[in-house]
């Protein structure tokens, strides 16, 4: 009986917590809000607080072409704001500038 | 398992989450239909798992004539080895008919709609049959299907050739319980209202195919979208902005992924419990239990200032 057990604990390699579910890992959460017609707004949330957010909200404007903002919110901090879909754009940058991994990055929206 | 392997899965796991645009014909089948099926693949899956218990028995017991054949007869028991696994493999190929024809049965319950099979899928399984397929694993090891790689040897098994073999073994004669079952989804039907509301017409259809409230799946979807909307007398979702089906099907792939796929065995039969204010997502085949992750919508300051101009 107990190989059986150690089969069943060996199969749920599966609980990567990529998946989400557990709060305990803070995300940067990625949105998207569409505006008026084909026009969006992303948000970053969640980035780590000692990040410089005006030197990458500065950085990212220039590379995206896109003005963008910091919105203070009182739940969520400082959320970084920019015009325009540029979620995956905001990503690969977080990863490539190693702001954070990959796996605590989220990206919402369809 | 290894990691790869493990990873790979979770792919698999998204592909098949696919859905279809073909699967017209499912909308035949009436409430009570599917909770009969319900109820059979229930039985069918405690059933399933005693005799993968017998089962598992079973090889534990093979494995240890193997050890005990391999600590007795150091250089020639590679051919009572074969012996052996061929008379398992025979013992096997009856069982796995056996669990064949409830398969079938199974799957022609499940194929209530249309589905993706997996390629990787299949690929694994054809490799299971035919039992001549070299797989190399993440550590860079090399193993000849259906052959034990610590034959003939006095070394101790290695965790990843246990892992793998066992692994393989319940693959070839038990398919249902580790290889990704065929699942299967109406895509969503898509259309707009007008310029700027888009109408999701089998709302409630896919929050009964999934098992969840519609209340939270809806919640989801807005928070996602980062839109807001209402449902209409006829259990029509509207979604304020302008979304298409693809979409809308990558955001119903994200709700599944969350909230409906056991994280253990990939089951869809779930349910989703409260429990001290925290959800609960239990699964019905495997009885894991595991909190999700509370809906929560973004930064509302853009998702305020839209509606006021539209309202």
């Amino acid at each position: 009986m107990s190989s059986i057990q150690n089969l069943n604990s060996a199969d749920p390699f599966a609980e990567e917590s990529n998946l989400g579910g557990d709060s305990g890992i803070s995300y940067v959460h990625i949105r998207i809000f569409q505006r008026s017609g084909r026009k969006a707004v992303t948000t970053v949330e969640g980035l780590p607080p000692k990040t410089d957010l005006k030197k990458i909200l500065k950085h990212l404007k220039k590379s995206l072409n896109c003005n963008g903002n910091i919105v203070v919110e009182e739940n969520l901090g400082m959320v970084l704001q920019l015009q325009g879909d540029q979620r995956k754009e905001i990503a690969n940058f977080l990863i490539e500038e190693k702001i954070s991994q990959k796996p605590s990055i989220k990206i919402h929206g369809f | 398992m290894s990691a790869t392997e493990e990873e790979e899965n979770v792919l698999v796991f998204d592909t098949t989450m696919k859905k279809k645009k073909k699967s017209k014909d499912s909308g035949a089948q009436t409430e009570e239909e599917k909770k009969k099926l319900k109820s059979k693949t229930l039985a069918m899956m405690s059933q399933q798992e005693d005799e993968q218990e017998q089962e598992d028995e079973k090889k534990e017991k093979r494995k240890k004539k193997k050890a005990a054949l391999l600590a007795s007869t150091e250089g020639e028991n590679s051919e009572a080895i074969q012996e052996l696994e061929n008379e398992g493999a025979h013992d096997e190929d009856i069982e796995a008919e056996f669990m064949g024809e409830k398969k079938k049965k199974k799957k022609s319950s499940k194929s209530t709609t249309t589905t993706t099979t997996e390629p990787t899928e299949t690929e694994e399984t054809e490799g299971g049959e035919s039992k001549e397929k070299t797989i190399t694993t993440s550590d860079g090891e090399t193993f000849v299907q259906g052959t034990i790689p610590w034959a003939g040897t006095d070394r101790d098994y290695k965790y990843s050739e246990l892992t793998y073999r066992i692994y393989h073994l319940l693959q070839a004669n038990n398919p249902d319980l580790i290889s990704d079952q065929k699942r299967t989804m109406k895509p969503p039907q898509v259309m707009r209202e007008g310029t700027k509301k888009t109408i999701w017409a089998n709302f409630a259809e896919i929050c009964g195919t999934l098992n969840r409230k519609v209340e939270h799946v809806y919640n989801y979807v807005f928070a996602e979208l980062g839109t807001n909307g209402s449902i209409d007398g006829n259990q029509r979702l509207v979604i304020r902005g302008r979304f298409k089906t693809s979409q809308i099907e990558i955001v119903i792939r994200h709700y599944i992924s969350e909230y409906v796929a056991c994280r253990n065995c990939k089951s869809p039969n779930t349910i989703l419990e409260r429990n001290n204010r925290l959800y609960f997502l239990c699964c019905n085949a495997c009885n894991s239990k595991r909190s999700v992750a509370v809906i929560k919508k973004g930064l509302d300051g853009v998702g305020k200032k839209a509606p006021k101009e539209q309202s």
